[in-house]
């Protein structure tokens, strides 16, 4: 065994493999001690002896018999077996951008697309946690837990494929949603975005027709989100002549729903950015920190409160943001503008059409 | 007894052709002993090959190979020097399946190793095993001198007796 190989070997671990056997018609016939448990391929004969203790230093030897005695049954290469035993208790998504030429991106934008196929998974674990239209800077820790979990696959032929593997191994309960409770959080994770994509076809078609964004609204608790629409434009405009499709095959160690592979185009871009701004509008992103510069105060004669401007940065954009402050936080505002200091402040951050606010600010203070 | 003349050089290297004379001992012995072998090249981790059978708890031998001219078949235990690599693989004791190392000594002249007649097959000279399990680690930078002892031919009656023990979970002895 090449020492680079040991690792491929290492990476897999006993559960995955006795969870592909038994998905694949393998029965186990017996533990036999050190050795970990053996398992029959009974319309050949073929046995495999899985490993139980992944420290032994002769673990990764013996994997790679297991392997082989797959190999084989399936009559396939090492490395596709290897593919997909890895895979087993994963939900495999692919982010397929098809036109790419001999399955390349220049680097940019393949580096962009890596970034929103992330943000789309971010924003689908949010929504798992707790639906709604939009998602501010700081997201819900199960959410940003659920992404350390998630593993970029191997690439494959053909179009440039992105895979992310999204295990399904842990039990603990993440959703808010009761038919969910006892789902891994992992699988609803996937079943959001899924379902969210699902429901971004139909949402598109109709505000292409009638100019109107109502059933991204209401898709809002199947998974779309301001983050989910921004991201999936993103998505489709970096990849080569503006077509991405996304697909999910099921870890087979759960029941798998039913989900289409979708597919998005170029027609599809300005809608969803659209929708994001729309979906931005309809709820406050609450506790939202903004940081930046005072810009313009106003305030009435003889009044001890104000309007004031904010310039900062919001999603990676310069804005300006309007809050109404109560004295003593205006009163900060203006020491800040005259010695021009940055400024962080946190409430409820707002959209209107192309107008910014930030209303029940819970805090406003300088930053040294 | 009709010698085995090599009369020509087919382009293996040297060192690569006493080998392949060794792999071919140990296939003899395996398949003379009712175990099913599994060659491992490259070789990064020390073993060469793993000897199986179907006993209960399917158990397996991992063998390190290793051919040599050096034996002038006198003492009561081979000298063999081990790279240091190669000796800390196989002291190892947290492993599922037992490790040996396999000593296969064969003459200097070619036309020596294999002797065939209408009656008999012939490979010269001798294997010998020993299991390094437990050993203490050395700092030595290059070779470790492994004593083996002359009683321990691997034969294919041996090889049954060690696959024995392997099944049974007890050091190989």
């Amino acid at each position: 065994m090449r020492q680079s190989d040991r690792g491929l070997f290492e990476a897999i671990g006993p559960n995955e493999l006795t969870a592909y056997l038994r998905a694949h018609g393998w029965l186990l016939q017996r533990e036999i001690g050190r050795r970990g448990s053996l398992w029959e391929h009974k319309p050949s004969s073929i046995e495999a002896v899985v490993p139980s203790d992944s420290d032994l230093s002769d673990y990764p030897l013996r994997v790679e018999e297991a392997l082989n005695a797959l190999v084989q049954v399936e009559k396939r290469s090492i490395t596709s077996v290897i593919n997909d035993v890895k895979a087993t208790l994963s939900d495999v998504l692919r982010f397929k951008a098809p036109a790419a030429d001999a399955g390349t991106l220049p680097f940019d934008k393949a580096v962009t697309f890596i970034e929103e196929c992330r943000a789309i998974l971010l924003a689908s674990a949010c929504s798992a946690w707790d639906p709604r239209p939009f998602y501010g800077p700081k997201k819900p820790h199960l959410a940003s837990e659920y992404l350390n979990a998630v593993h970029m696959g191997q690439t494959e032929r053909g179009s440039f494929v992105l895979t992310a593997l999204s295990p399904v191994t842990h039990s603990y309960q993440g959703s808010l949603f009761e038919e969910e409770l006892g789902e891994p959080f992992e699988r609803t994770a996937v079943k959001r975005l899924m379902s969210g994509l699902a429901e971004v076809g139909p949402a598109i078609r109709s505000a292409l027709n009638t100019g109107v964004y109502d059933r991204f609204q209401s898709a809002v608790a199947k998974g779309v989100s301001a983050n989910f629409c921004d991201a999936l434009a993103t998505m489709v405009e970096c990849a080569p002549r503006e077509q991405v499709e996304i697909s999910v095959t099921w870890a087979s160690n759960l029941e798998a729903p039913h989900a289409e592979p979708m597919r998005f185009a170029r027609a599809s871009v300005d809608i969803l950015h659209t929708a994001a701004d729309v979906l931005r509008e309809i709820e406050p992103a609450p506790d939202y920190e903004l940081q930046g510069f005072v810009f313009k105060l106003a305030r009435g004669e003889g009044a001890a409160e104000g309007l004031v401007t904010v310039v900062g940065d919001i999603d990676g954009i310069t804005r300006r943001v309007q809050m109404y402050l109560p004295a003593r936080q205006y009163n900060v505002a203006v020491r800040a503008h005259e010695n021009e200091n940055y400024i962080v402040c946190t409430g409820d951050l707002k959209k209107s059409g192309r107008h910014w606010t930030m209303e029940n600010v819970r805090s406003f203070r300088t930053l040294r | 007894m009709s010698f085995c003349v090599i009369a020509h050089d087919l382009g293996m290297a040297p060192d690569n052709w006493q080998e392949a004379f060794g792999d071919g001992f140990i296939q003899a012995v395996a398949g003379a002993a009712g175990c099913g072998t599994a060659i491992r090249r490259p070789d990064d981790d020390s073993i060469d090959w793993t000897l199986y059978s179907r006993l209960p708890t399917r158990p397996k031998i991992d063998v390190q190979v290793k051919t040599w001219t050096g034996d002038d078949g006198k003492n009561t235990y081979l000298s063999y020097p081990l790279k240091i690599k190669n000796y800390h693989d196989l002291i190892i004791g947290n492993v599922s399946d037992p490790r040996i190392l396999v000593v296969v000594t064969v003459p200097k002249d070619r036309g020596s190793w294999l002797y065939c007649t209408t009656d008999e097959f012939r490979l010269h000279r001798a294997a010998y095993w020993v299991s390094l399990l437990g050993q203490p680690a050395t700092s030595n930078t290059k070779t470790v001198t492994v004593q083996i002892p002359r009683a321990n031919l691997f034969t294919a009656d041996k090889l049954q007796e060690l696959m024995l023990q392997a099944d049974a979970g007890t050091p190989l002895s």
